[in-house]
């Protein structure tokens, strides 16, 4: 095994890949996001609805077609 | 330099959450809604039964003696079943009731936590030793169902299962009446 070099003169200029902004930002220009941000988090609420929706279909399902026509209980 | 985001809106970022947060709430209230209307209108609550026994006297005196295990009619054309769960059977093992007609099941335990439960029906509760559990319920149509232990309760839990068998009342009460604390486990 070699050792580890001294020093890596490379650190200093290594820049992450999450800082480029071709991973990280719009390629469209700085009023084009302006302008979608301002509209508010319109994909964050569809997601959120679609996710809430299923669950209470699949709740109202259960309730429905099999709690409700096994009987009461007591 | 990677470009500076843009600075969002968060007025309305506040507005979005506000209306969410209420669509939220109302999803919650519409599921306590109907959960209140079962338990109102269709008398469905969860079997809350509280009520001491002697588990170590189980067989020796009381309800649970072995000659009273079973199905019993009441003056009133209910069915009261008393059954005990135990390490790793049910007694007895093979229960009978009518059908359309109320029936009250008592279950105790002598040892340790089983589960009773009723296979294709709503019928389901634990059976914790030194309380007699109770559920009442109604079967609409004849046909047999499974009721296995559902609670783990050593190692011969697997096996430990009987079935509930629903006959019509009519016939109920001609193979059956005749017997002060009826069950099928001779069939």
């Amino acid at each position: 095994m070699s050792a580890a070099p001294a020093h890596d003169d490379r650190v200093a200029e290594h820049v992450s890949a999450a800082a480029r902004p071709e991973n990280v930002a719009s390629f469209g220009s700085r009023d084009e996001l302006q302008r979608i941000v301002a509209a508010g988090p319109h994909g964050a609420l569809a997601l959120a609805g679609v996710a809430v929706g299923m669950l209470v279909a699949i709740w109202l399902a259960f309730f429905l077609l099999v709690f409700l026509p096994r009987g009461p209980v007591a | 330099m990677p470009d500076v985001a843009a600075v969002p809106d968060f007025a309305a970022i506040d507005r979005f959450e506000r209306r969410w947060s209420y669509v939220v709430a109302g999803v919650v209230a519409f599921l306590f809604a109907l959960i209140i209307f079962a338990g109102v209108h269709w008398a469905a609550q969860p079997p809350s039964n509280v009520e001491t026994i002697d588990s170590s006297r189980l067989y020796l005196a009381g309800e649970f003696v072995d000659a009273n295990l079973g199905t019993a009619m009441q003056p009133g054309g209910s069915a009261i079943v008393r059954i005990v769960a135990q390490q790793y059977s049910f007694v007895p093992p093979c229960i009978v009731v009518p059908a359309r007609t109320q029936v009250v099941f008592r279950v105790a335990s002598p040892d340790v936590v089983h589960g009773f439960l009723i296979v294709g029906t709503n019928v389901n509760t634990m059976v914790v030793p030194g309380f007699v559990s109770e559920v009442r319920a109604r079967f609409e149509e004849p046909g047999e169902h499974a009721m296995p232990c559902h609670e783990y309760c050593g190692v011969g839990h697997e096996a430990m299962w009987a079935r509930v068998k629903v006959v019509d009342a009519a016939e109920f009460a001609r193979v059956y009446g005749g017997q002060p604390r009826a069950s099928c486990v001779r069939q």
